[in-house]
């Protein structure tokens, strides 16, 4: 039954009118990058936690459309002041992690892909996020600190979709998350000028609901685990 | 016009109106969400236009794969029995019913770069489809192609082979039949299955970015551009859907003759 309530929680459609959550039952919404970290926590941990994953933008509509959770996480700032400046969140938390650009490269590095500036050469199949999401917005940045001009051959609505078309060898290289090229264990070239390109996860408390959840991914065995996947701990 | 023959039995109206409210809420939710004073400008920005233009050449390359190749396959079908033809009936279906980003990564799978065709149109031809505007026409063609090969198709089984063999009996070899009596007999067939699978190719979303991914102004079509919208300009991206909604209407009112008049 509670996993059929959190499957209803996701769909703003149903849950828009339902009042707040009365019972012991956590639900986080976490934005998709953190996929692997709820599996790994929900192994970790005894509570129950309803998950509701998707991008950052989408979780902060759902929220906006009368979606019922305790916790946002979202991958940007910038996504987190949107759900601040529209109330749709009560108490800010501080980050929880930190991800990091890096430069993926297809499995055999067919691209003959050797420094960053190779991004730039038209000849190669190069892919980024769509300017719309967060690892777009990191990427156009990236680009513009470093005066590229990114030969990308496609724009994809969600860092996953670009990690696994690289991994699938159907793109040369792209520019994805450091967790994201983890997940699909991709030979990444990752240096200091890329690093500095790094996004936080801001966490915020809806209502005056529990926050051990977040108090767990402070503890030195939720670190461990964010570690494990890739991203950084502040 | 038909007349009511009987009175609705009772217990079939309230689900009636509920399927009835299934299918028209969700429009009415778009509508009223529509910003109508500011359409015409969200409409006509250079990303929304660029989107229009990569649809066009798309839905138009698409619809006219399926008259190429889809006509054939449907004279084949129509015209050939046996246990090899029920089973490409289904295959041919298949597009119809499949979620299409399963299609578009069997796409992937069969033509990408890497794929078990791909490979070689990459390494013999230098051709590789994903991320190209001719890819996005592939993937908008496997979605579309059932929808024009079945409404040709039981048109050539409704019209017969009567004319066909009455035809042959006269001296005509298969190809001046088929150009000059089964052709001119099932052109408004013909029209309708291009209609549909234009239609379809204009809204195909989830195989179109699998297969051919999104950049502007060569791959990011109308439904994808939709899709990014929905991130960060909800509002451009009902405008689009208003345009998107205007045109499936279109279409289906100008096959009204087929289908609606029963």
């Amino acid at each position: 039954m509670r996993r059929l309530a959190g499957a209803l929680a996701a769909l703003p459609l149903i849950v828009s009118g339902c009042s707040g959550s009365g019972d012991e039952t956590t639900t986080v919404m976490v934005p998709s990058s953190f996929t692997d970290v709820t599996t790994d926590i929900d192994k970790a941990r005894d509570v129950e936690i309803e998950w509701v994953i998707a991008g950052s933008s989408r979780l902060v509509r759902q929220l906006e459309d009368g979606a019922d959770a305790d916790l946002l996480l979202t991958a940007d700032a910038e996504t987190m002041a949107d759900a601040a400046v529209r109330g749709l969140v009560d108490e800010s938390l501080g980050i929880v992690a930190t991800n990091r650009l890096v430069l993926a490269l297809a499995p055999g590095n067919p691209g003959g892909i050797n420094r960053l500036e190779d991004i730039a050469r038209p000849a190669l199949l190069i892919g980024i996020c769509a300017s719309e999401v967060p690892c777009g917005r990191l990427a156009t940045e990236a680009a513009a600190t470093w005066d590229l001009d990114i030969a990308a051959d496609t724009e994809e609505p969600s860092v996953r979709a670009l990690a696994l078309k690289i991994a699938a060898g159907e793109l040369d290289g792209g520019l994805v998350y450091a967790t994201d090229a983890l997940a699909f264990n991709l030979e990444t070239i990752d240096n200091d000028r890329l690093a500095v390109f790094e996004t936080e996860y801001p966490a915020a408390a809806i209502g005056d609901a529990s926050i051990s959840f977040f108090t767990f991914l402070t503890t030195s065995e939720g670190r461990e685990i964010l570690r494990d996947r890739g991203f950084g701990v502040p | 016009m038909t007349t009511v023959q009987q009175r609705t039995p009772r217990p079939l109206l309230v689900p009636a109106v509920i399927g009835a409210l299934i299918l028209i809420a969700p429009l009415v939710g778009l509508l009223q969400r529509a910003p109508w004073s500011t359409l015409i400008e969200r409409l006509t920005t250079d990303a929304v236009l660029d989107a229009m233009r990569v649809s066009l050449i798309v839905s138009i390359g698409a619809a006219g794969a399926c008259l190429v190749f889809g006509l054939p396959l449907a004279w084949v079908m129509a015209r050939s029995s046996g246990r090899g033809i029920a089973a490409l009936r289904i295959l041919v279906l298949l597009p119809m019913v499949l979620p299409p980003v399963v299609g578009g990564t069997a796409l992937l799978f069969a033509l990408g770069r890497r794929g078990l065709f791909g490979e070689y149109l990459d390494r013999w031809f230098g051709i590789t489809l994903p991320f190209t505007t001719a890819g996005a026409v592939v993937a908008a063609t496997f979605v579309a192609l059932p929808f024009f090969v079945t409404t040709v198709e039981s048109a050539l089984r409704d019209a017969g082979t009567d004319l066909e063999e009455a035809a042959a009996t006269l001296g005509a070899g298969p190809w001046a039949t088929f150009v000059h009596v089964t052709l001119p007999a099932t052109r408004s067939a013909i029209g309708a299955g291009l209609a549909l699978s234009w239609a379809r190719a204009l809204g195909e979303f989830g195989a179109t970015i699998t297969f051919a991914g999104s950049l502007g102004g060569r791959t990011r079509t109308l439904p994808v551009e939709t899709f990014l919208a929905l991130e960060t300009d909800p509002e451009s991206a009902v405008a689009i859907s208003v345009l998107l909604l205007a045109i499936s209407i279109a279409v289906l009112v100008l096959l009204r003759g087929r289908w609606l008049q029963r």
